[in-house]
């Protein structure tokens, strides 16, 4: 159906591959689109009555990369490294899930030191991604400080990562049974200035952003999500927290070490773009005692069992060596992958596997014939599932909200497009 | 290490303890506790147990989806994590599966129920669950162009990620290979002579 | 007569007639375009310096690393210059082109209504009623940010102009009543008369904090300034009004918004700050007109330092918050500060 009329019988030019249809008359059409400053990998279409959105409506899927169907085809190890690229700040959450999953299947159970190093780059993850969603927060606001510190604090535990694990972003740590490597020798006194320099850096953000009149008029009673509303929607992570929504599931299912440490859940009732702020802050905070409780954790137990004994008895006399620093040049505990992984091959069944990332709740449901590649894995990634709130959220704000509303919400394209 | 027999212990298991299940007979593995008690409130639907690790399987028909989405939201599930579709070409059918939880009721946040019904593989058409639950909007919109499947009442069936030209071909279904690209690259040099204009 | 005369001569004439005979002086030396464009320069550079000293980082270092990168923003300059100019075929082309210019000639329109000494023989205009010139001409240029942005035919362009015309017609009266709250005091339009006045030592911003502060909020309002950086928000709209503009024109439009910037300092710094206070101007040219006026330029520069730090520290304001602040909140402020005017001319403390 293509019809000629613009507005109320006005002509309009035709050319080829073109599609007219008419729009009322005081709707305004405009389209934050994909090559946009404010927008992400996204183009977002709204419909605007003077300043206010009368709808919204999200168009995805600029960054999407296939990678359910590209999991058919690689080996069960090589998925790692792609599942990770979804959110790659955030890797070790991201691709948690999918080990957990996958171990399920093995019957593996990895030992208690995997599972605390795995904890342990799991929080710091869950720090960086939230300092880089309060950064992007800032810019879409206009205040370019916060941008900054939120990047350059962030330096400090892309820093503590890299010692962890030896790259910056891409750290492909855990593994099927266990993680790749240990840390080094010097990692918890590192750790534990950074966790003292990111206290000090939370006060002075609360200072210059949260509690900053411009933006707390910005913020406050905007895109507001009442409970009911934030279960319905089905919305993860700390936008469901800051609506009161009581999950987590670090709670309701705890996974690796999480039901031996200590940390609570904070929770805010207003649900609205502060509350969200607030939260993300308070999560930061509590990240930070995860991270000192598990280095001490790791400090006071032996250094055996980063790896399930099913994989590390394969592995080569030079690899043990390694590990115990014996070999020179090459540093301590910096073992290379298993060779068992080269050819894995993972029982039939099925089985699926949930994890808190720093932006919500992460689904796997992996499914295996038994072949060395997988049958079938389903990927829902938090911020995919945060994506109805643009079509149902936004509307009856005013257009300059939609930074606010969008960057409170911590979107991160690439990883709902997967 | 297979796993047919009897369910080994999955790790991480809500308050139902779960010891080693008594020898049932290889092809009919027993479905655990939380399973049964669940499957009270949807007898009459007949729900078959399929084996799962990590979350609890109810497969129904196609046309009860509806009714016994209703039922597991009375319960207290409400809202779903992830529309999920698998292909079976062998057996020419498409497994669609709704993995709900609950948010506001504290004993549910622990499971993962996973609704699944299966539909002929040529004309996919299931009832659309967006009249239950609101969250499975834009996850339906997705295995929809993935594979094809007509949600039918859903308020908006479009393509959400990919281009309507790309979804015709359906992509996530088995039949659907993509063409390897040799190394070489392969120099057309009257092809892009022909386009220049300058 | 010998040719060192001669020469002599010519120079006298040039120098007294050309360079600082007052109109050209004041409209093209200062406070006019050459000090504009360097006090623009100086101070875009300032601002990316010391928002970067805030945001712990170095900010601009790279072109001429001993002095911090001073240069910068001449590297900048060149290279507008040398890109290309790219006129959309939809946009309309006359007002495309013309707009921005004549939004920045009329910029710079009210120095020439300013005096920049007391010594009579180097005023541009009769200063009976400068005051009023000037900042009745300083509201003529904002129109043309408006029409500028309808002549690029493009969606961001036309929210990013309507948001621009909602403001400027919001700061408005903001600007003109706080600049004119001078008049009470002092019983005079004559700008000469009012930096004269101050010459006691006792400014006009002192005796009447609450005009100054509002006209300092109206100048931000007016010149994009955070936290009221509405029309060009970077984040929303793409470049607001100037989306469509490059090359040499995109250097246009946003230097424009700093030379008008400068333009009200001047008239802040000349009204409220005491102008060429506490220096007495005797004639003769360096003394009487080069030395006041750099004074002058001082003060302002001071006055868009202070404007240039608060973009480290604001986000921005949503456009009807911005409106409703002031509607709201600056009118009756500004409405207040006019009556301390009037309340001090009758209780006699003037300068």
């Amino acid at each position: 159906m293509s019809s000629q009329t613009g507005v109320q019988g006005s002509e309009v030019p035709r050319l080829p591959g073109m599609v007219v249809r008419p729009v009322e008359r005081r709707v305004y059409e405009v389209q934050i689109g994909p090559a946009h400053p404010g927008s992400g990998h996204m183009r977002i279409f709204v419909e605007v009555d003077g300043d206010v959105m009368t709808r919204v409506d999200p168009d995805i899927g600029f960054v999407h990369r296939t990678m359910e169907k590209l999991a058919e085809g690689r080996d069960w190890i090589k998925n790692i490294p792609l599942f990770e690229r979804m959110a790659i700040l955030d890797a070790c959450n991201i691709t948690l899930p999918y080990v957990e999953a996958v171990e399920r299947l093995l019957d593996l159970d990895p030992p208690e030191r995997a599972k605390y190093l795995r904890v342990l780059l799991c929080e710091i993850n869950r720090i960086a991604s939230h300092l880089y969603g309060f950064g992007i927060f800032g810019v879409f606001l206009g205040h370019s400080t916060l941008y900054m510190w939120a990047f350059g604090d962030r330096e400090v535990f892309v820093q503590l990562a890299e010692d962890l694990t030896g790259a910056r972003l891409t750290h492909s740590y855990p593994v099927f049974g266990g993680v790749r490597r240990d840390i080094p020798d010097d990692f918890p006194q590192n750790a534990r200035k950074a966790t003292r320099y990111m206290r000090g850096r939370l006060d002075e953000y609360a200072r210059i952003f949260l509690n900053n009149p411009n933006i707390r008029s910005r913020l406050e009673g905007v895109g507001v999500l009442s409970k009911n509303r934030a279960a319905e929607l089905g919305v993860v992570g700390p936008n469901a927290r800051a609506s009161g929504i009581k999950y987590d599931v670090r709670l309701v299912e705890p996974y690796e070490a999480y039901d031996r440490l200590d940390f609570e859940i904070p929770i805010f009732e207003e649900g609205d773009a502060l509350a969200r702020a607030w939260q993300r802050v308070e999560e930061i905070k509590q990240s930070l005692n995860i991270i000192e409780q598990v280095v001490d954790w790791l400090e006071k137990h032996p250094r055996e069992g980063f790896m399930h004994d099913k994989f590390w008895k394969t592995a080569p006399k030079l690899y043990r060596d390694v590990y115990e620093g014996k070999i020179d040049y090459a540093g301590k505990y910096r073992v290379k992958l298993m060779p068992l992984f080269a050819t894995l091959k993972v029982p039939a069944g099925k089985a699926s596997a949930r994890v808190e990332a720093g932006r919500g709740e992460m689904f796997y449901y992996v499914e295996s014939d038994g072949k060395d590649v997988p049958y079938r894995v389903r990927v829902v990634s938090p911020s995919f599932r945060n994506v109805i709130a643009f079509k149902y959220v936004m509307p009856g704000h005013r257009l300059m909200d939609l930074p606010a509303i969008y960057g409170s919400f911590d979107y991160f394209p690439p990883e709902w497009d997967r | 290490m297979s796993s047919s027999g009897a369910p080994a212990p999955r790790p991480q298991q809500p308050p139902a303890p779960q010891a080693p299940k008594p020898q049932a007979p290889p092809q009919q593995p027993q479905p655990p506790e939380a399973w049964k008690a669940f499957a009270e409130k949807l007898k009459d639907l007949n729900p078959v147990y399929e084996p799962a690790r990590g979350y609890l399987d109810f497969v129904v028909r196609p046309d009860q989806l509806i009714e016994a989405a209703k039922r597991l939201k009375e319960m207290g599930f409400d809202h779903v994590i992830s529309v999920g579709a698998v292909d079976y070409p062998a057996k020419k059918q498409i497994k669609v599966m709704y993995h709900v939880t609950s948010y506001l009721n504290e004993e549910l946040s622990k499971y993962v129920v996973s609704l699944s019904t299966y539909v002929n593989r040529d004309n996919p058409r299931v009832p659309s669950l967006t009249s239950v639950w609101l969250s499975a909007e834009f996850h339906e919109r997705e295995e929809y162009e993935m594979f094809g499947i007509i949600f039918e009442g859903h308020p908006d069936l479009r393509p959400l990620l990919l281009t309507p030209v790309v979804a015709a071909l359906r992509p996530l279904r088995k039949d659907f290979v993509v063409p390897e690209e040799s190394d070489d690259i392969e120099v057309d040099s009257e092809a892009f002579n022909a386009t220049k204009w300058w | 007569m010998s040719g060192i005369q001669v020469l002599s001569d010519i120079g006298w004439g040039i120098l007294h007639y050309i360079i600082f005979y007052p109109p050209v002086y004041q409209y093209v030396i200062i406070p006019g375009f050459a000090a504009a464009l360097i006090i623009v320069i100086f101070i875009i550079w300032f601002e990316r310096k010391a928002a970067a000293r805030v945001q712990m980082r170095y900010g601009p270092l790279e072109i001429s690393p001993r002095t911090g990168g001073a240069t910068q923003l001449i590297a900048d300059l060149l290279r507008y210059t040398v890109q290309e100019i790219i006129v959309p075929a939809t946009a309309d082309f006359l007002p495309f082109i013309l707009a921005p210019n004549i939004a920045v000639v009329l910029a710079l329109l009210p120095m020439v209504a300013v005096p920049m000494t007391s010594i009579s023989e180097y005023w541009p205009i009769p200063m009976g009623y400068s005051l009023l010139i000037a900042v009745a001409l300083s509201t003529l240029s904002p129109i043309f940010i408006v029409m500028l942005s309808w002549a690029s035919n493009n969606k961001f362009a036309v929210v990013g102009g309507l948001r621009e015309s909602f403001v400027i017609v919001a700061y408005e009266l903001i600007a003109v009543i706080s600049l004119l709250a001078a008049t009470p005091m002092t019983g005079t339009f004559n700008m000469v008369t009012i930096v004269n006045d101050q010459l006691s030592g006792r400014w006009l911003g002192l005796l009447n904090p609450i005009a100054l502060l509002t006209a300092f909020i109206a100048v931000l309002m007016s010149t994009s300034g955070f936290p009221f950086e509405i029309p060009d928000s970077e984040s929303e709209l793409v470049a607001g009004p100037y989306t469509e503009y490059s090359g040499l024109m995109y250097g246009l439009n946003m230097g424009a918004a700093y030379i008008r910037r400068w333009a009200f300092s001047v008239l802040i710094s000349l009204v409220f700050l005491g102008g060429w206070a506490p220096y007495r101007p005797t004639p003769g040219l360096v003394t009487g007109y080069l030395v006041p006026s750099l004074i002058v330029t001082v003060k302002a520069i001071i006055v868009m330092a202070i404007m240039s730090f608060l973009r480290a520290v604001y986000g921005r304001y949503r456009l009807d918050q911005a409106l409703s602040l002031a509607w709201e909140v600056m009118i009756p402020l500004t409405l207040a500060a006019f009556g301390i005017s009037l309340a001090e001319a009758y209780f006699g403390v003037v300068p």
